[in-house]
């Protein structure tokens, strides 16, 4: 997006003011958007289901076992901790980097990242075999469990991410109070209750600004820690695969790649369903496939770390791991997540053409399930691989599959987390508005400026 | 001890002519089709490991069920168990259990069975009726025997005694020559022989074995220990046990470490304070952002005051 210069005059500025505000508002779903909604609410319903009947029946309706103690559920814990570090890339590495082309981008990413770290969260007590103990985790926490770690800095991030969410909405969330005509009282008494007493004064502009700017900075090493402690849940451990100084970038670097895939993809969403080709630009994905490049090289360079030095020596119980990924039980779902889903998408998006919104599209849905399934690559062939070696155990319980609830369940959480980010964009403007507005010069930046 | 494979008798004249009247039956396609012939056919063996187990004069017997699966024997689990007297026989059934995950199923005798005046018991423990398997039953003769043990310190040295005896036709205890017996002591995981090799019963039906004195014990160095005859050809499982101050006391050292493996209350002093100090510091910012929001709302309130 251009920025254009303030050569309009008063008038013109409010009238492109208002088109924008048309624009940009949030809008009730059509038929297809009502369907979308229903098909996730069923899916999470379905899930939830399930979920009660695992409370009833206990965790032996997975296919988690005594060598086996982790499966999808965790896998997928996995990949929301991922996707959310995407919030503070766009809203604060980039924000911090003076990147101007982010403006369209932030509320998206951020709503990307409250949605997946609320249904991390949740799918951590699914896992959990008696919920209702959740409390002692706090209650009974030590301190030197990685666990415990774990627990603090999931909420430490959701609560920045809903401020880092919440606060660049209130001037947006000022405007739907005041301009937003024909729309149901509780939702005119949300925008109320949402916008507190927000009137665009310089004294809260100031406030906000300055709020968002520490936020930015604060979150930057929460969100490195989320992703390096959920990644010592498995290297503190002694295990094959597991056993790895190299698992916190790895992680870290892996969740950036996702979390700026997942925001391509939803980019495409909008731009399709809600014709938002001005805002969404061919420009605007050509940069984020650079982007996305850029991660995925880094990605790709830590994967080499990860793999080829114990594909060099091929020590023990090592070697058994790294023959089961290489060439045993796990191979094809290994190559084809490794060349689907991190080399093919970093070939495409390296030539221009390749980074053209329905090609991005393609490549971020590749990336995006590459991501979900190598996470079930971390979690599972280790745990197939102990040390002690397996001993009078039932043949089952020495091979993982999810079972049907398993996957009902976990479809359920990722449709939860779509389901939240449906309901966001139902109530609140996708793009940000008076953001947008100052970027054209459509509305006076200045008290900002001076701040 | 000794045991067979039987067949129950389930050739009852009603029996019979159900039999009969379904194999002339089976001749005819329209009453027997062929999945319900081939269901029929295929229904597996369970195979029923019978054992006697006799700990302080309790009897017990032990069932173990498996069945072949590609090839290999799995435990079954769920499976009930009829135990009989002498035979089966409806007025013989002593009682009933169901096999653990393990494939086990145990029953404990009673009494009157161990104070009566029979030298010899015969025990059957068997599968009935079940959907699942074919009838199969397992039969076990054991030998009334006692196995007593003392212990007794002379000059310093701890000696356990045991004696194997079997009842003779007037009922008095007579000595068992030659039984291979072994003492124990309880551990966590399992028993600990007190010695490397053990002597048979010499003509007393006595045995004596020297006790160790550096086994490690409770805080007031008691051990369990037990003295073992095992899986004897007549007399099957023997065991009887005595706890007795012989080991060496536990001293636990009392003394707390400040380490990454204590216990919460003792957590390292640094990783309390480094993790404190980035959650202060980290949660006080988002404190500090939520009480300026506040001020977002009271400004406003004043600007709307100011404004009217």
């Amino acid at each position: 997006m251009k920025k254009k210069q303030p050569t309009l005059s008063t008038s013109e500025r409010e009238q492109a003011f208002d088109a924008l505000n048309e624009e940009l508002n949030p809008r009730p779903f059509g038929r297809l958007g009502k369907l979308w909604t229903g098909l996730l609410a069923v899916i999470f319903l379905a899930g939830l289901f399930f979920y009660i009947k695992q409370i009833r029946e206990g965790l032996g309706i997975t296919a988690m076992r005594d060598f086996s103690i982790w499966g999808i559920y965790i896998s997928n814990f996995v990949f929301f901790v991922a996707v959310s570090l995407v919030g503070s890339l766009i809203s604060a590495i980039l924000k911090l980097s003076n990147v101007a082309w982010r403006t369209p981008l932030t509320r998206l990413a951020e709503m990307i990242a409250v949605s997946a770290i609320i249904l991390a969260a949740l799918t951590i007590i699914v896992d959990m075999g008696r919920p209702d103990r959740f409390l002692n985790v706090i209650i009974h926490a030590r301190i030197q469990s990685p666990i415990t770690w774990d627990v603090i800095v999931i909420t430490t991030y959701l609560m920045i991410s809903i401020l880092l969410l919440y606060l660049p909405l209130l001037p947006d969330l000022a405007l739907l109070r005041d301009r937003m005509k024909n729309i149901p009282k509780w939702q005119h008494k949300l925008y109320t209750w949402l916008a507190i007493n927000w009137h665009d004064t310089p004294e809260q502009k100031a406030i906000m600004k300055k709020s968002v700017r520490v936020l930015a900075i604060v979150i930057v090493p929460i969100a490195l820690g989320i992703h390096t402690v959920t990644s010592w849940l498995f290297a503190t451990t002694f295990r094959p695969g597991w056993d790895s100084t190299n698992f916190g970038p790895y992680f870290v670097s892996g969740a950036f790649m996702v979390g700026a895939a997942g925001v391509i993809g939803t980019m495409w969403v909008f731009r399709k369903y809600y014709r938002f080709e001005k805002y969404f630009t061919d420009d605007l994905f050509d940069k984020m496939g650079k982007l996305l490049v850029l991660l995925s090289f880094i990605y790709l360079y830590f994967n080499i770390n990860e793999y080829l030095i114990p594909a060099y020596k091929m020590k023990g119980h090592e070697a058994d791991h790294i023959n089961a990924l290489f060439t045993g039980d796990f191979a094809p779902l290994f190559w084809s997540v490794q060349i689907g889903g991190m080399i093919i998408p970093i070939i495409v998006l390296l030539f221009k053409k390749g980074r053209k919104p329905l090609p991005m599209m393609f490549m971020s849905a590749l990336v995006i399930l590459g991501a979900w399934f190598k996470r079930f690559l971390i979690v599972v062939p280790t745990l197939e691989h102990p040390f002690i070696p397996f001993n009078r155990v039932p043949e089952a319980w020495k091979h993982y599959f999810p079972t049907f609830a398993e996957w009902t369940i976990t479809a359920g959480t990722l449709a939860g987390a779509l389901l939240i980010i449906t309901l966001l964009v139902r109530l609140f403007p996708v793009i940000p508005i008076v953001e947008t507005a100052e970027d054209l010069h459509l509305i006076d930046a200045e008290n900002e400026e001076k701040e | 001890m000794k045991s067979k494979n039987i067949h129950p008798h389930k050739f009852s004249g009603l029996r019979l002519m159900l039999l009969l009247g379904l194999s002339l039956a089976a001749n005819h396609s329209i009453l027997f089709s062929q999945s319900e012939e081939d269901s029929i056919a295929e229904k597996p063996t369970a195979r029923i490991g019978l054992v006697y187990t006799q700990v302080n004069q309790d009897g017990r017997l032990v069932v173990t069920v498996k069945t072949k699966v590609e090839g290999a024997f799995e435990n079954v689990p769920g499976v009930k168990i009829n135990f009989y007297q002498t035979e089966i026989a409806a007025e013989n059934l002593l009682g009933k259990a169901i096999t653990n995950n393990k494939g086990q199923a145990d029953f404990l005798l009673p009494d009157s069975l161990q104070k009566d005046q029979d030298i010899l018991h015969t025990y059957v423990a068997a599968i009935e009726g079940n959907g699942q398997f074919e009838d199969v039953a397992e039969e076990i003769t054991v030998k009334k025997a006692v196995l007593q043990m003392t212990l007794e310190e002379e000059d310093s040295t701890y000696w356990v005694k045991v004696f194997v005896g079997s009842p003779d036709e007037s009922g008095e205890i007579v000595p068992a020559p030659d039984v291979e017996c072994k003492v124990f002591v309880k551990r966590l995981y399992g028993n600990l022989p007190v010695a490397e090799e053990f002597d048979v019963t010499d003509e007393d039906g006595m045995m004596s074995v020297e006790f160790p004195r550096d086994i490690p014990g409770d805080k007031e160095g008691n051990l369990t220990i037990i003295a073992m005859v095992e899986e004897h050809e007549e007399f099957g499982t023997l065991e009887t046990n005595e706890v007795k101050a012989w080991g060496v006391p536990l001293v636990i050292n009392q003394q707390t470490f400040r380490e990454l493996w204590s216990n919460r209350a003792n957590a390292p002093y640094s990783l309390m304070i480094l993790t404190n100090v980035i959650l202060l510091g980290v949660w006080g910012t988002i404190a500090y952002i939520v009480a300026r929001l506040f001020k977002v709302f009271k400004i406003g309130k004043t600007s709307i005051s100011a404004s009217k």
